[in-house]
């Protein structure tokens, strides 16, 4: 993957760029709004990564200068929270997502992965399989081995967003994005519990376990490997 | 003080213009009755002179040429030149009767210095010249009681405006030493909480006159001053205090680590603790960020309509499976209608998960809690109910501040801080809360303003 970093704190930029660079994708840095603007417009990049406050042209001026020239490539933003309104502006300028500092760097790596892979032909999907799981979206139908599985309203959700992400980590605040819309970090393992009473619906009565935990990361829905 | 600053003290200042002011008028209007007065004698000196003139007159047409110079001749010897005078003179000059001497280039009709008459005296006459038969009348009455009223005025004047300057000077040298030591007093005051003192309160007269009442808004602003002053103090403390502890325990870890690491040992497990610690320090962090964030106001401008009821549907959802796990109970007395308030989703989420979660935290070992939406008139209120130990009433308004954690709960886990962000996002929504008993336990209830899309 091709990973455009503009980041000015340059403690957070080689953060960032070894973790890719660990994980196998190229990360460009940059170090200001401008120079920024220049190489997010010239250069194909899969994920752009932009902090909210940057020299020579502020974060967001940058990204709505990136959707006018008309690149569609998913941006997220890295913002503070010490900042004004952080997460509906960035959103509005045209970012894809944010991610509040400090973060972990599986918790970067886990947004951008999923911004990255998001193609538009994937949101359409709505019959997955996954060894011998598989999932009716429409007529919200699981079976395992042929088994149907009972699952609650709320388990069902939990366990589309993990087989559309499928292959990849979703993190606890990801799940309570996408499952529950709620964007803020609730102190208590909540979605550790709901992600165990799916795991005893959908693992448990079976041999192979398919879903995955990713220490101190998250979630990962896949076969065995 | 000095006295340059009693001279330049706003009251001297008042009272000096008042004196010029007052000066002047009484100049003016003693000006005024002066030449009123004055006009009134002239006027009466020139009455006299004419009637003086016509009894002549009246004696030459009556006697003729004669007759004429004979009366002028005793009246001339019967007036004193100081009261009238007189003079009768044929067309070559001569004198033919009167009390004064033919003066060359006597002046005609009007006001004529003594002097000129070579009479005595510094005062003016008030003179009549005719001519009758070839005769030339003078007639002339002496302004001596004119000259006297002028005087006379002069030296009041003067007098009078030496007093007035006099009183309303000193006057107003009081009135500035009495301001001055009010002012001195208030000025020491000031200074005094300049040096950090807010509790000194400004000094006041007993009358309640206007600098009392301005005294009131100044101890008012004074005394909140102190207030915030304090809380910032105590934040400080506390913030400094409380990272305290958890910046010791990373030390103490990173140091069992480093001796690990000479002897050849792995260090995971300490790592992890350290991770673990900082992570908790950060969230401390985040939080007073957050709070000093949302008391800014600035989110306000987000504000949606939500539906409380829906959204307290998905928070008790979303802890309900970890409640029962934890052997906890969690209800919510479903009202199953929309109830909508103008809010921000995100923080309202985060309010009641705080609640929710503190409710199991600090709600007893195995804490039954209930959640209740209600409207009443044009309010929505919601109530979180426990059956812990709840709050003693005495701590009920310092749980609301900054770090702030019960004695008995300094041991469990928490930054004190999920109670102060509640009440920044129910003050930025202009929502009212309340802790009550719950007999036994604590009951939060948040009262919102509705909506009213």
């Amino acid at each position: 993957m091709k990973i455009l970093l503009i980041e000015d704190d340059t403690k957070t930029a080689d953060y960032v760029r070894q973790g890719f660079a660990e994980a196998g994708h190229v990360c460009d840095v940059i170090g200001n709004g401008a120079e920024g603007l220049y190489q997010a417009t010239q250069s194909d990049y899969d994920v752009i990564v932009a902090d909210r406050m940057l020299p020579g042209l502020d974060g967001l001026a940058m990204v709505k200068a990136i959707r006018a020239a008309g690149r569609n490539t998913p941006i997220i933003f890295l913002t503070s929270v010490g900042g004004v309104d952080d997460r509906v502006e960035g959103l509005e300028a045209g970012g894809d997502d944010y991610l509040v500092k400090p973060f972990a760097f599986s918790e970067l790596s886990a947004r951008v992965s999923a911004l990255a892979r998001r193609p538009a032909l994937q949101r359409e999907k709505t019959l997955f399989k996954v060894h011998d799981l598989e999932i009716d979206v429409v007529r919200r139908r699981v079976t395992r081995a042929g088994r149907d599985i009972d699952l609650q309203p709320r388990e069902f959700s939990l366990l589309e967003a993990l087989v559309r992400a499928e292959g990849r980590v979703l993190t606890r605040t990801m799940l309570l994005e996408l499952v529950w819309d709620f964007h803020f970090d609730p102190q208590t393992s909540v979605v550790e519990t709901h992600v165990s009473r799916l795991r005893a619906k959908i693992d448990k009565p079976f041999d192979v376990p398919l879903i995955h935990t990713v220490r101190n990361t998250g979630y990962s829905l896949h076969a065995p490997r | 003080m000095r006295r340059g600053d009693l001279f330049r003290s706003s009251g001297f200042r008042l009272a000096a213009l008042y004196t010029a002011l007052f000066l002047l008028a009484a100049v003016m209007a003693g000006a005024t009755a002066f030449l009123v007065i004055s006009r009134e004698l002239v006027f009466r000196h020139e009455r006299a002179v004419e009637r003086d003139y016509r009894f002549l007159e009246g004696t030459y047409e009556q006697g003729g040429r004669a007759t004429l110079i004979e009366t002028a001749r005793t009246q001339a010897g019967a007036a004193h030149s100081d009261d009238k005078v007189l003079l009768l003179m044929d067309a070559n000059g001569e004198k033919l009767a009167g009390n004064i001497e033919p003066v060359d280039g006597l002046p005609g009709s009007g006001e004529v210095s003594a002097a000129r008459l070579g009479l005595s005296g510094d005062y003016d006459y008030y003179m009549l010249d005719r001519t009758l038969d070839g005769i030339k009348i003078y007639v002339g009455s002496s302004g001596e009681d004119v000259s006297e009223v002028e005087e006379v005025f002069y030296q009041g004047a003067v007098w009078a405006g030496l007093l007035l300057v006099v009183i309303s000077l000193s006057g107003g040298l009081a009135l500035a030493v009495r301001m001055n030591g009010r002012l001195s007093d208030v000025k020491r005051s000031l200074a005094a909480v300049a040096g950090g003192d807010f509790s000194v309160r400004m000094p006041r007269s007993g009358r309640g006159d206007d600098i009392d009442r301005l005294m009131d808004l100044i101890d008012d602003a004074v005394a909140r001053l102190g207030t915030a002053v304090e809380t910032n103090r105590q934040i400080t403390t506390d913030i400094a205090h409380d990272l305290k502890t958890p910046m010791n325990r990373l030390r103490i870890e990173v140091g069992e680590a480093l001796e690990r690491s000479d002897r050849g040992q792995p260090v995971d497990q300490q790592l992890a603790a350290v991770d673990r610690e900082s992570a908790s320090i950060l969230a401390t962090f985040d939080a007073l960020l957050r709070i000093a964030q949302l008391e800014t106001g600035a989110r306000k401008a987000r504000f949606r309509s939500v539906d409380l009821c829906a959204l307290l549907r998905d928070v008790i959802e979303l802890y309900d499976a970890s409640a029962e796990d934890g052997g906890a109970s969690l209800e919510f007395a479903d009202p199953g209608m929309a109830m909508e308030i103008a809010g921000d989703r995100d923080l309202l989420a985060q309010l009641f998960t705080n609640l929710i979660e503190n409710a199991l935290k600090h709600g007893g070992d195995t804490p039954a809690i209930t959640v209740s939406v209600a409207r009443t008139g044009d309010r929505v209120a919601a109530t979180i109910r426990d059956d812990g130990p709840g709050i003693p009433e005495v701590e009920r308004d310092k749980v609301f501040r900054r770090l702030y954690r019960l004695e008995k709960s300094r041991t469990t886990q928490g930054s004190g801080l999920g109670l102060s962000l509640v009440k920044a996002i129910v003050e930025l929504h202009d929502a009212r809360i309340r802790l009550d008993d719950a007999n036994p336990g604590l009951a939060v209830t948040i009262d919102f303003p509705g909506s009213r899309t």
